[in-house]
């Protein structure tokens, strides 16, 4: 198969991830790599190249924000993205539309062998 | 590659807007310190992100802009582009001319053509058209001339250049040089003939194998 497929079907929901991972707390970008990562044994073991562009999007309409947290103690300086309370309006959405989007299409494909 | 060169290469490649481009780098730079605390070693992280044109080339493509292939500016790459090509033509033609034009060696240069075989050849060209032996002078001639040797065209061209001759009488002049053309050598020969009006200047010119590939007359 062509691995392009894959890649594709996977970037659609990248964004619900990434929002779903923030809604817990603030976090980094190489925090959230490494969450994606093993979160799901490795089926979104996405790359920098990936997930920034990702998160600069969200934050462009407004459903993250970025700060950066001064370092405490031995801690180096990091930045920090947060949900925003529209991008939990945007996560409610995208959750929904998910669990329907799943249903539908497991409906069409069916569960045994084609 | 150490992580100045590979942030100064992935910020060439990086195709948005300054501004933004600082804000991306400042990121990843951020990400590589954090990844580096946490045990991971620059090798690594280089390998997990790729070189710094993939990595670029990711980045552009998820952030929807167009990659920059160097650091020059689109409109300087344009003016090179432009120039580079004009260059190009100006050499190309300089080539094709130089190719096309003539050069010329002394008969016998190549060691091809053996000087007295030429000038026989030559004059048994002209001994040939006299008599209107037109289909002995096919034999003798590349493909391409030898529909121009038919009693027609060569009586007509000869009537019309020449006027009337009148009999042959002799030869009284031999000039031949070796000539490179567009990669081929040719024998080139000017054979002078007495006729009783007048005397006809034959330029005849031989491939390679000696057949007949020009004739010129005046």
């Amino acid at each position: 198969m062509n691995p392009k497929y894959e890649r594709q079907l996977k970037k659609g929901v990248l964004e619900i991830l990434v929002l779903r991972l923030l809604a817990e707390e603030e976090k980094y970008g190489y925090q959230m790599l490494n969450e994606l990562r093993d979160k799901s044994r490795s089926m979104f073991a996405v790359k920098e190249g990936t997930l920034y562009p990702i998160l600069y999007r969200l934050e462009e309409d407004g459903l993250v924000a970025s700060r950066w947290r001064e370092p405490k103690g031995k801690e180096i300086s990091r930045k920090y993205y947060a949900i925003t309370a529209q991008g939990r309006e945007a996560l409610e959405e995208l959750r929904k539309l998910w669990f329907d989007f799943e249903e539908q299409v497991s409906e069409i494909l069916g569960k045994g062998s084609v | 590659m150490n992580q100045e060169l590979y942030f100064k290469k992935l910020g060439k490649a990086l195709g948005c807007a300054a501004n933004k481009k600082a804000g991306v780098l400042e990121d990843l730079r951020e990400d590589v310190r954090e990844a580096l605390s946490q045990g991971e070693s620059w090798e690594q992280v280089m390998a997990r992100m790729g070189t710094p044109e993939e990595l670029a080339g990711e980045l552009n493509e998820n952030m929807g802009v167009e990659g920059k292939a160097s650091g020059k500016s689109s409109v300087w790459k344009i003016v090179l582009a432009v120039a580079g090509g004009v260059l190009l033509l100006l050499l190309l033609a300089g080539v094709l001319v130089y190719r096309s034009l003539p050069k010329s060696y002394e008969m016998g240069t190549s060691g091809l053509f053996d000087p007295k075989t030429v000038q026989a050849s030559a004059e048994e060209i002209v001994e040939l058209l006299d008599a209107g032996e037109f289909e002995a002078l096919q034999e003798r001639s590349v493909e391409k001339m030898k529909p121009t040797f038919t009693e027609e065209t060569i009586a007509a061209v000869r009537e019309e250049a020449l006027g009337e001759l009148g009999a042959f009488e002799k030869f009284a002049g031999y000039l031949a040089a070796e000539v490179k053309q567009g990669g081929e050598i040719f024998a080139m020969t000017e054979v002078t003939a007495l006729y009783e009006e007048r005397s006809v200047i034959y330029r005849i010119t031989f491939d390679e194998d000696m057949k007949l590939a020009g004739i010129y007359m005046r």
